[in-house]
């Protein structure tokens, strides 16, 4: 089913280079075939602002943008330069081949990871079908889609009851549900505190990812040094109930896992010396 | 400080019941070996447990009616002092150097202090704690088990060794599990 969908979608976004390509020559009788490079130029320039954290609205409106502007280099060669209208496009089309190289800085930007205005057209539909997961002919195809973000294996296994998942599997599952409407705070109360460590390493990046893909305002309390230092812009070291210290900025890109131990063994080292160590020091120093 | 040779070397491990060896013990062994009131020692010792204060930084405490401060008040005392009351360093390796005395010879609360609490041994101790290394058994020079201890680089604590008297939960005293000591009495 995912293998379709993705043929569907190739072919809408195909159908508009061709209605691009026909419109052009039915209207102005000229075979203007720029439309092979606007419409990547176009795509260059809303992958690059989406992977920029751009709003997906305006990525879309400034690839659009970018295809009217190679479309207006193309008529400017043929009506000001009065260069032949299928040598213009030729010209533009592959000159834009650089220009979009020069965009991307690669061949090829990834948007697995990215908020598109399909993510948007997807929410809606999860909202007005009333649930997380559209049904298509039987198929669960959004709830597939997200399980396998986890990188778990766990989209082969929907039908699997949750209690027979391994402790990390159903930590995963519930981090994934959590995250599912995007919560404008979320939570993490020692979630991977029960869990082996292989367990723990994949829900730690399972969190990373998803934390990171939705950009989620996130509340993560560890006892894992390694975790706080690795995870996180803000770390608040709390004692007692009480913020011990904290850290944001170059002070938490400086900080390793044996500093923070440090101020643990500091914190522990002061409340060991209590009043009665105190009286004790007192009489035997003094 | 203290000018001479070694004149005893003792070599100690505790019992298959014991804890641990405590230090006024093997104080008390090292008087008697060498027969006198008062004995300088060094000891290289695998460790049970080692109980003291450890310095922070120059201490520095809130003003008295007196005019003089008082670094032991509490919370002041925190900042500069820490103080083992638990097990701490625990099979490493300490190298421990002190004095000890009896009778009247132990007539100086400056710098000794009760060992024993019938007050009838007295003695000051430092101790550096090193990551455990096998102690070799037999004769042995003090050198030979002493240098080692440096060439790591690592020292894990070091401690000025006093006694948790404290009635409901005091650490007691340091204890070592074997080792060797060099003793020598002191004349003046």
């Amino acid at each position: 089913m995912t293998l379709l969908i993705g043929s569907l979608t190739i072919g809408l976004i195909l159908s508009l280079l061709a209605l691009g390509i026909y419109i052009s020559y039915r209207v102005f009788d000229i075979a203007d075939i720029t439309v092979d490079g606007s419409i990547t130029l176009g795509g260059a320039v809303c992958a690059m602002m989406l992977v920029n954290h751009a709003n997906p609205l305006l990525a879309t409106l400034a690839g659009f943008a970018g295809g009217l502007a190679a479309g207006t280099v193309t008529g400017v060669l043929q009506t000001r330069f009065k260069i032949n209208p299928l040598l213009a496009g030729i010209l533009v089309m592959t000159g834009l081949y650089s220009v979009n190289l020069q965009i991307m800085g690669k061949s090829n930007v990834p948007l697995l990871s990215t908020d598109s205005l399909t993510t948007w057209v997807e929410r809606m539909g999860q909202r007005w079908f009333g649930g997380p997961e559209v049904n298509v002919l039987g198929w669960l195809v959004s709830a597939r889609d997200r399980v396998r973000e986890l990188r778990m294996g766990l989209e082969d296994r929907l039908d699997t009851a949750i209690g027979s998942l391994s402790g990390g599997q159903r930590q995963a599952l519930t981090l994934l549900m959590a995250t599912w409407l995007k919560p404008a705070l979320l939570l993490l109360d020692e979630h991977t505190a029960a869990l082996d460590p292989k367990s723990a390493d994949l829900v730690i990046r399972a969190t990373t990812e998803i934390v990171g893909r939705h950009r989620l305002t996130t509340l993560m309390v560890t006892h894992s040094m390694q975790q706080a230092v690795n995870l996180g812009d803000r770390i608040v070291m709390m004692h007692r109930g009480a913020v011990a210290c904290r850290f944001e900025g170059a002070d938490k890109q400086r900080l390793n896992a044996q500093d923070l131990l440090a101020r643990f063994e500091d914190l522990r080292r002061r409340e060991m010396l209590d009043e009665s160590v105190a009286a004790l020091l007192d009489k035997t120093y003094v | 400080m203290g000018r001479g040779d070694w004149a005893r070397l003792l070599r100690f491990y505790k019992g298959p019941e014991q804890p641990g060896l405590p230090l006024s013990a093997l104080a008390q062994a090292c008087l008697d070996a060498v027969n006198s009131d008062a004995a300088g020692l060094v000891m290289v010792a695998e460790t049970a447990s080692l109980v003291g204060a450890s310095l922070q930084k120059t201490p520095v405490g809130p003003p008295t009616n007196t005019g003089t401060r008082n670094i032991f008040a509490f919370p002041v005392v925190r900042d500069w002092l820490s103080f083992t009351a638990e097990v701490a360093f625990a099979n490493s390796i300490s190298l421990a150097v002190g004095f000890v005395a009896s009778g009247a010879r132990a007539m100086n609360p400056r710098l000794l202090k009760p060992l024993v609490p019938s007050g009838r041994l007295y003695g000051h101790f430092h101790a550096a704690a090193f990551p455990y290394r096998p102690l070799r058994k037999g004769k042995v020079g003090m050198a030979e088990l002493v240098q080692p201890l440096f060439e790591s680089g690592h020292v894990l604590g070091v401690l000025h060794l006093l006694n948790d008297w404290r009635d409901a939960n005091g650490a007691g005293e340091s204890r070592f599990l074997r080792g060797a000591c060099w003793c020598a009495p002191l004349t003046t």
